[in-house]
């Protein structure tokens, strides 16, 4: 392997090829003059580089990061909720005016006694009829009963 | 035969392993991969900048540059010769566009003569002088003499690192040793001659 000044005869697999024309003096002065490293300098190159390359690293991490089962389950809870919340307070809120919207729609369509009201004020109607008050006794009939308080036979609803 | 054609083959799956783990943002698996290379690229880089800070610079823009890069690495393939080339292709751009031209030698402090007996056995002013000498090679010529005559690279190597031809990079060899050789002679001739000619 490698000295620590980095030369390294076995650095190729082929290491240098037959050549006649080597000469070891000339290789000697080569490395001689050739400028070396510390151990310690390579050690902190070696931290420097590990310091640079920290953040792009964490960033791939980061991106392969498989999920435990756990956190999953935590994960779409809280990504879930981000918009859960505020959809079911505008549904709440919603729910409340039709509701109120609908109460006061019915008032005028369907309770009974306005729809008596109705009957009794007709002048078109027999004067019998004018004369008795007409109560709702189920969804489909009311019950004709006399101003003097004598109960009358129910009629079927028009 | 078969023994070294295992050998890279298992190197080959090594780095392809060690590839995809930093490519899913593996740190450990990042150092593995480039720490190794760090000597020689830092060798390579000190002959190619002016300055050992422009060579650390230029060693840690490969890194980065590699990792960037790394899906266009072919995985069928040793990872080494691909990063050393793009840090030869990093520093002679850098070369080119600083129209650097190395005058000087990388400070004398990063020479650490006792670690090497044959630097020993050459005076320091024969160094200097044929330090001096290879300087005034052109690049390409002190890259491939210093990559085949101090690392033992093939010229099949070479010429694939520096994107030439077998026979052009044996060609920049034969020229750069012949001048290297005439100044080495020159200089030991010199250095025999001085103590007779005091006398």
């Amino acid at each position: 392997m490698s000295d620590p000044a980095g030369h390294d005869a076995k650095a190729s697999p082929a290491g240098a090829d037959h050549d006649a024309d080597h000469d070891p003096d000339l290789a000697a002065a080569l490395r001689a003059v050739d400028a070396r490293a510390t151990v310690d300098e390579v050690a902190a190159l070696r931290a420097r580089i590990r310091r640079a390359a920290a953040p792009v690293l964490a960033e791939r991490a980061a991106l392969h990061k498989v999920p435990r089962r756990g956190e999953n389950w935590l994960d779409a809870t809280s990504r879930f909720g981000r918009w859960a919340i505020p959809a079911s307070l505008a549904a709440s809120l919603l729910a409340a005016i039709l509701l109120q919207w609908s109460s006061v729609g019915s008032s005028f369509a369907t309770r009974d006694e306005l729809y008596a009201f109705a009957v009794v004020a007709d002048t078109s109607m027999s004067p019998l009829v004018t004369e008795q008050w007409m109560l709702p006794t189920s969804a489909d009939a009311v019950l004709l009963e006399p101003l003097d308080g004598a109960m009358a036979a129910p009629a079927v609803r028009p | 035969m078969r023994r070294s054609d295992d050998d890279a083959a298992d190197v080959i799956a090594r780095d392809a392993a060690l590839v995809a783990r930093t490519q899913h943002g593996d740190a450990d698996a990042f150092d593995e991969l480039v720490s190794p290379l760090l000597p020689r690229a830092l060798v390579l880089a000190r002959r190619l900048m002016e300055h050992p800070e422009d060579a650390d610079d230029l060693v840690q823009d490969a890194c980065l540059r590699a990792l960037e890069r790394l899906a266009q690495f072919d995985t069928g393939r040793p990872f080494a010769p691909w990063f050393l080339r793009v840090l030869m292709n990093l520093g002679l751009n850098a070369q080119q566009a600083r129209l650097v031209r190395r005058h000087e030698a990388v400070s004398s402090h990063t020479i650490d003569e006792t670690s090497r007996p044959d630097a020993q056995a050459e005076s320091a002013d024969v160094r200097e002088r044929f330090g001096h000498a290879v300087r005034h090679l052109s690049p390409r010529q002190q890259q491939i003499v210093m990559l085949h005559d101090a690392d033992g690279w093939s010229a099949g190597e070479i010429g694939e690192l520096l994107a030439l031809s077998q026979p052009t990079v044996r060609w920049h060899l034969h020229e750069a040793r012949r001048s290297l050789r005439a100044e080495l002679s020159h200089l030991r001739d010199g250095v025999r001659r001085d103590p007779v000619e005091e006398t």
